[in-house]
């Protein structure tokens, strides 16, 4: 700090009495002599073009305006729906595939409810289960979509989105609303396609045990409003992303097998979960969504049917859906092994909303009170 | 809100299309007065009832303050208002850290208490309005200023958006007069103040958030050593991210100011060009040092007492400095080692070397051995705990060989060339204002300048994340 050099302090020591330095002078900043005018025009028109050929070239590299992106403030809206909508909401959590396969308007279509899309990219639905849980307004119905590999994870420490949407603050939420408006519009902006996120898509040679970015998670995804969110249709027709991303789903999904013991902790924590969501009228089943190919060679050497779905299923007395068990949910097209594509998730999800419509009990309730309602 | 964020744009828009209109100036002053306390309040609105609290009471006091002729009853009134602010400072930002240090020296003696946890939330800004509104009721009890006549101007002067949450801290004299009459920024001042809005823009999200952060917030976060190369690449980073990071709010308080007419004073002059450290204080937020200096360091006696009281008396400071950055004893190391070096040089500059104008290569080793000792410290600032400090050390001291590396080829690419741009452009920015640099560039360079800055921050696309000094 200027302690020991100051000349101020040196003008102090002449005035004993005032033993202060001086306030600091009425200043005005100085402006640097430029024709501004000029500036201004030239850069704007700068600015514009450069706008102008990076929004081309994303397009041209596949992104598109009304991608919304998604994110943890849109996560945060859709939780709020939860609290703000009826008791007896359907919504959903678990990982991408449960996000990616669903079709929202084909759950409406056929059973007069939009559910809420709570699943997170890479997300574990644990937590969130745990959130609802813990939410005593909720009594609806709970669909959890699960790779076991997420759900059988390690949830950590609580998401992010928790956190976020517990401490959202006006600013944020209303910046959400704004970056929304603007992704109507531009394609650009996708967090996914930053200028720093595309310099890790160059295969950068790495030093010995340093995994880069290039063999992270690229966009696999489109999203729009309420969280509806699909394969990027890009995975299915470019051969070079869509390998890519198989080539990272296996590197991740690769590991040793679940033990027995991590299964039964798992599912007797969320057994307590569900129980307290049952207690108060609510419902919770479990989907499975595809996956194909070398990797669900891997699960199902990672995570043997019987060990591992068959008991959670049987651990918490839920009825749920195994993709393999049903005829329609077969043979749909997964581009990266991990999710279907946006026509296929139309199909899976008309096919397991009828399936639960036959065999759940809630919605068959709701069911025929909504027509009742409607009727009258 | 935040300066890097889509709602301040709007915001911002909003109050320069309020301040352009053919208002009374009352009311324009009415405006940003409302303007600031939504921009606070759009962060956390309760805690503006502490904003409104300080401010009252320090108006208040300060006129009581003025008002006595009896010295103690003029010190009483001082108390209160130092008692509040403090306290309230004392209370959000120490209460957790004062708790902590007094069950671990109560266990130190065999009284286990283990009291129940505070879940304290830090109202955003606290340290800088608390910081300008202390500063006001001190001069008004020094006699430096006469009390400001209208709660109205004081509460614009504590409250004003541009430097309310992370400074730069402001004295009376640099912003009341300014409030005195009607002021709107001319073509020149406005274009000039968007410029500065671009640049401390591109500092903080293209830089700060962009480059340095995903690598200091890699290495200093693995729960294991790193090696030695990791970290200090680790530590450049910090030290690029806290400068742009902080830089970059400053200046961007700056345009916005001036956007509205108002003249705010730099915070920071090329610090990591700095020959020494009195220098490093001369050019890093040089309102919080000049603070110290005129409201601590002096007080208490300054370089007046003797050689000893001197150096006692920068050490405290120094240490008190530390503390103001946060509630953990790595805040107080970093200060404590501030001190150390400033003792060092004065001493050495009094002892040991004739200190005038060295030779040009002299320069260069002390900026190079002044920026090397200032990244040490860092490392105190950006550690969470003092053993992960430490640990950080010795891997910078190659004591952690088999350490595994962990930052991938792009980050250490982005950190290299942008920490050794920064320092040489601090290196030339030295001497130099950047008026003038701008005043002489070609306007084409210029331009093609601006308008890069800006395009790489709309590409980057911050995440919004708040700047590192909100938290102090």
């Amino acid at each position: 700090m200027h302690l020991s050099i100051s000349s101020s302090e040196s003008d102090v020591q002449q005035h004993p009495a005032v033993e202060l330095s001086p306030l600091p002078m009425r200043f005005e900043r100085p402006i640097p002599f430029v024709s501004w005018t000029r500036m201004v025009l030239l850069t704007s028109y700068i600015l514009f073009v450069l706008l102008v050929a990076w929004e081309f070239e994303m397009r041209r590299m596949g992104l598109q305006p009304g991608d919304l992106d998604d994110g943890r403030g849109y996560w945060a809206v859709e939780r709020r729906k939860v609290d703000s909508g009826p008791r007896d909401s359907v919504v959903i959590v678990g990982d991408s595939r449960i996000l990616f396969d669903t079709d929202l308007a084909a759950w409406q279509r056929l059973t007069g409810r939009r559910p809420i899309q709570l699943a997170l990219m890479g997300g574990n639905a644990q937590p969130i289960l745990h959130d609802l849980a813990n939410d005593e307004h909720f009594a609806g119905l709970l669909v959890i979509g699960t790779a076991e590999f997420s759900y059988f994870a390690d949830p950590g420490p609580p998401p992010e989105v928790i956190r976020y949407k517990n401490s959202e603050s006006p600013s944020q939420r209303s910046g959400i609303h704004l970056y929304r408006t603007l992704s109507r519009y531009c394609a650009f902006l996708d967090s996914n396609y930053t200028l720093f996120s595309l310099l890790g898509h160059y295969d950068w040679p790495e030093r010995n045990g340093v995994h880069g970015p290039y063999m992270g998670v690229w966009k696999i995804a489109e999203s729009y409003d309420d969280r509806q969110s699909y394969l990027w249709q890009r995975i299915e027709h470019d051969d070079y992303l869509r390998e890519h991303a198989r080539r990272v789903w296996i590197t991740i999904f690769t590991g040793p097998q679940v033990t027995t013991g991590s299964v039964e902790q798992i599912s007797t924590r969320t057994k307590s979960d569900i129980d307290r969501i049952r207690a108060r009228g609510g419902e919770v089943v479990w989907i499975r969504p595809p996956s194909s190919g070398p990797l669900l060679e891997i699960e199902r050497v990672r995570y043997p049917r019987q060990k591992v779905w068959d008991r959670l299923l049987q651990a918490t007395s839920s009825f749920g859906i195994f993709f393999e068990d049903y005829p329609a949910m077969q043979h749909l097209r997964c581009p990266d092994g991990s999710h279907l594509s946006k026509s296929s998730a139309v199909a899976f999800t008309e096919a397991y909303v009828r399936v639960l419509r036959e065999h759940v009990g809630f919605l068959r309730d709701r069911a025929v009170a909504d027509s009742t309602r409607a009727s009258e | 809100m935040v300066f890097n964020s889509l709602t301040f744009v709007v915001f911002f828009a909003i109050v320069l299309l309020l301040h352009n209109l053919p208002l009374p100036w009352s009311v324009k002053k009415l405006n940003l007065l409302i303007a600031s306390y939504l921009f606070y309040a759009a962060w956390n609105p309760p805690f503006i009832l502490l904003l409104w609290a300080s401010t009252i009471v320090d108006w208040l006091v300060a006129r009581q303050i003025n008002r006595q002729v009896v010295p103690g009853r003029r010190k009483a009134w001082l108390f209160v208002s130092l008692g509040l602010n403090l306290g309230f400072l004392g209370f959000f930002k120490y209460g957790n850290f004062m708790l902590e240090n007094w069950q671990t020296l109560m266990a130190g003696i065999g009284v286990h208490y283990q009291p129940p946890k505070w879940d304290i939330l830090l109202p955003i800004g606290i340290s800088f309005y608390t910081f300008h509104s202390m500063s006001y009721t001190l001069d008004v009890y020094w006699r430096r200023v006469e009390p400001i006549k209208k709660l109205f101007d004081f509460a614009l002067f504590v409250g004003f958006f541009t430097q309310l949450v992370a400074g730069p801290i402001l004295r009376t004299s640099d912003l009341v007069p300014q409030f005195m009459s009607p002021r709107t920024a001319t073509r020149k001042q406005l274009c000039w103040g968007l410029a500065l809005i671009t640049l401390g823009l591109f500092e903080k999200v293209v830089l700060a958030d962009g480059v340095f952060a995903p690598v200091a917030d890699t290495v200093f976060g693995v729960p294991f050593p790193v090696g030695m190369v990791d970290a200090y690449l680790g530590t450049l980073a910090f030290s690029g991210q806290i400068f742009c990071d902080f830089a970059g709010y400053s200046t961007v308080a700056v345009g916005a100011a001036l956007c509205l007419g108002f003249s705010i004073p730099n915070n920071f002059r090329s610090p990591y060009a700095a020959i020494g450290f009195s220098d490093f204080w001369r050019r890093w937020h040089i309102s919080l040092s000049t603070w110290l200096r005129d409201y601590l360091y002096i007080p208490i006696g300054g370089n007046r007492k003797g050689e000893v009281r001197t150096y006692a008396n920068v050490m405290t400071t120094m240490l008190l400095g530390g503390l103001w950055h946060g509630a953990n004893w790595t805040f107080v190391i970093w200060g404590g080692l501030h001190g150390i070096y400033l003792v060092a040089e004065r001493w050495l500059k009094q002892a040991v070397v004739r200190w005038a104008l060295p030779s040009p290569f002299v320069k260069v080793v002390l900026a190079i051995v002044t920026f090397v000792l200032v990244n040490v410290t860092w490392v105190f600032f950006r550690a969470k705990t003092l053993s992960a400090a430490v640990t950080m050390l010795k891997a910078m001291a190659g004591l952690h060989p088999q350490a595994p590396a962990i930052l991938p080829t792009v980050n250490v690419l982005e950190t290299v060339v942008c920490i050794v741009g920064l320092v040489w452009t601090q290196w030339y920015m030295r001497d130099r204002t950047l008026e003038d640099v701008v005043t002489q560039a070609p306007p084409a360079v210029l331009a093609a300048a601006w308008a890069s800055l800006a395009f790489a921050v709309i590409i980057t696309q911050g995440t919004g994340d708040a700047f590192i000094y909100f938290q102090f």
